[in-house]
């Protein structure tokens, strides 16, 4: 004890004013001693799926999750970094043809053509989030516009066609993956590979979330001035933010190719970038369930109303209706629906 | 360089002009990158089809854009108007999917079969510009763009409405403060930026074709061209449509693979260089 404190009177203790009883402890699971315990079942379970469904809805799982990783890619940039780049379909579809061409024309392994497919797409990241990193959202989005569509029309180009096949796209010769054969990877096998990926991705989610450089993301994002005023360095950890998103795009670009056997021109389309938004937008981006989700609706708009072509319709009228009434996505409506059960039951146990 | 190919790049300019500068104005305003911009084009342009066939293409220029301003005013009624203060790309992302659902829409009425608007007999043929013969119908396009583009701007400059637009575009509250009723201002605004794509639509129908994917075609250059004018800027965006028409033009003489990466490089260039655009903050 300090002199000074040792002068100063004692203080009063002042007796509770009679009010409700203090709470009682409320019997949940432990959720907070062990956070990871859902994603792990979650993650393990999801391995399960073939079980449970087949056929074409396998079909359809799968695709979901391939996309559900392009969706992470744009929904981790905006929630890391409220950056909102038109430009993934670049690393998504540079990845994809790189797979293609790697197999197709040169006859590469196809363990290695998923590895120069990655590379290629954070290769293509770096280039672009160098430019683009420093400005301001609009900007950023029409820059990073602007790149992912000057790969588009190369890709397009009829002096490219010897070797991206030009708007006719490119099938991907056939082979086997991991311990996958060759017609796994085409078909519903692939279910482990595209389920470990996303998993993979998704851990990879919650470690950056949780470390120091996921914490000086966020402390850029919301207040970049002050960030700087802290001494952090604040233009190479949205570059590294950027390109590690790419890379995942890349990621699901390359599985795309694989399990597909085919890539076209629309991989490296901007509309392709506009989907993978919307989809990481419906689910929400705040959780890392959300954008799989979002990715999950849009395949199975795309199935359901393949043959009328009314996708458009009800995916646009779908998006709208959600940024209008439902600003941070499904998941946000299921986090704050969750929290006011919780509220609520915590007052019926009071009372 | 000859003069056709000039005047290519002129008239597909003044094309880009009445996009932008509707697009720009409403950006300026509301801070509503609008990604429905073409598909209103879309449907100016499909709407002219039908109303040139039931009457004129001369009442088809006055009629598409009054019923585009209508839908404006409903948009921004029942749109726009509740998404004030929300994130500019959030609201930018709804009007894609506003987009969406227009361009379905437009498919599903119209079908999927590219349609034709014919220029009308009175500006058909060429005409003879320096010893070059020149599309008639391109030269009006031209004229049309050009004189649309510069009645806005002095609109703006001049009138009352365009002083509040102006002052609003800066800073909406002290605006509002000053006792102007920013929802009507807003309205006039997106009413008009409705009313400039489906004018261009209507113009363009004859000269580039009435087909389901012209909508997608024409937002990304209209959306490049406001950007290097600077966001919300009429005269930048004029400014460039203009430059980038001309540019194409240039690009036109270089081999095709180098060509159509122009737009693309020019905005890159221009956004890294001088990132607020070429007009900065300057409405008109």
């Amino acid at each position: 004890m300090t002199p000074e404190e040792a002068t100063l009177p004692a203080p009063e203790i002042v007796p509770d004013p009679p009010g409700p009883a203090p709470l009682a402890p409320v019997p949940t699971i432990r959720y907070r001693q062990a956070p990871w315990a859902p994603g792990l079942i979650v993650a393990l379970l999801g391995f399960a799926v073939p079980l449970v469904v087949g056929g074409r809805w396998l079909g359809i799982a799968i695709d979901a999750v391939v996309f559900g990783m392009f969706a992470l890619s744009v929904g981790m940039l905006i929630r890391q970094s409220h950056m909102i780049s038109l430009g993934h379909a670049a690393f998504h579809g540079g990845a994809a043809y790189t797979v293609a061409i790697t197999i197709t024309r040169w006859g590469w392994d196809p363990h290695l053509a998923v590895l120069a497919a990655i590379s290629t797409a954070a290769v293509l990241a770096v280039l672009v989030g160098v430019f683009s990193a420093k400005l301001p959202g609009i900007s950023l989005a029409m820059v990073t516009l602007a790149f992912g569509q000057g790969l588009y029309l190369l890709i397009i180009q009829p002096s490219s066609r010897a070797l991206t096949g030009g708007l006719d796209g490119l099938p991907v010769a056939e082979g086997g993956f991991l311990w996958l054969d060759a017609d796994a990877v085409g078909g519903d096998g692939f279910w482990p590979v595209a389920w470990a990926g996303l998993v993979v991705v998704g851990v990879a989610i919650m470690l950056l979330r949780r470390s120091r450089f996921g914490r000086t993301l966020e402390a850029i994002r919301d207040n970049e001035e002050r960030a700087r005023f802290c001494g952090i360095r604040t233009w190479w950890p949205r570059v590294a933010m950027f390109t590690i998103s790419g890379v995942v795009a890349g990621l699901s670009g390359a599985f795309f190719a694989l399990h597909n056997a085919y890539v076209a021109p629309s991989t490296a389309y901007w509309i392709t970038t506009a989907f993978g938004l919307v989809a990481a937008l419906i689910g929400g981006t705040g959780t890392i369930a959300g954008p799989v989700v979002g990715a999950l609706l849009y395949i199975l708009a795309q199935d359901r109303f393949a043959t009328s072509g009314g996708a458009t319709l009800w995916l646009g009228l779908a998006f709208v209706i959600v940024v209008v009434f439902a600003p941070s996505g499904l998941g946000g409506l299921l986090t704050r629906g969750i929290a006011r059960l919780r509220g609520r039951r915590q007052r019926e146990v009071a009372a | 360089m000859t003069i056709a190919s000039l005047l290519n790049g002129l008239t597909y300019g003044a094309l880009l002009m009445v996009l932008a500068s509707g697009l720009g104005l409403m950006f300026g305003l509301r801070g509503v990158m609008n990604f429905a911009h073409g598909a209103l084009f879309m449907l100016g342009a499909y709407l002219a089809t039908t109303v040139a066939e039931a009457t004129s293409f001369w009442a088809a220029l006055l009629v598409v854009p009054a019923i585009l301003a209508v839908i404006g005013v409903a948009a921004e009624r029942l749109g726009f108007a509740h998404l004030v203060g929300r994130e500019i790309l959030e609201v930018a992302l709804a009007t894609f999917g506003a987009a969406l659902v227009v361009e379905h829409l437009i498919l599903e009425v119209w079908g999927r079969q590219d349609l034709r608007l014919p220029a009308p007999e009175a500006i058909t043929g060429a005409t003879s510009v320096f010893g070059t013969p020149y599309p008639t119908y391109r030269l009006f396009v031209l004229v049309v763009g050009v004189g649309l583009t510069a009645a806005l701007l002095l609109w703006v400059r001049r009138s009352r409405i365009g002083l509040y637009v102006r002052a609003a575009s800066h800073d909406r509250e002290t605006t509002a403060m000053m006792g102007v009723d920013i929802d009507r201002v807003s309205m006039v605004v997106v009413a008009i930026s409705f009313a400039l794509a489906g004018l261009a639509g209507v113009l363009a129908g004859p000269y580039l074709g009435v087909s389901p994917g012209m909508g997608t075609a024409i937002l990304i250059p209209s959306l490049i061209v406001v950007v290097i004018g600077g966001l919300g800027s009429v005269g930048g965006a004029a400014a460039a449509a203009l430059g980038l028409g001309l540019l194409q033009t240039f690009g036109a003489s270089l081999p095709p693979t180098l060509a159509v990466f122009l737009p693309f490089a020019a905005l890159i260039v221009v956004i890294v260089a001088r990132p607020q655009g070429l007009a900065g903050k300057e409405v008109a």
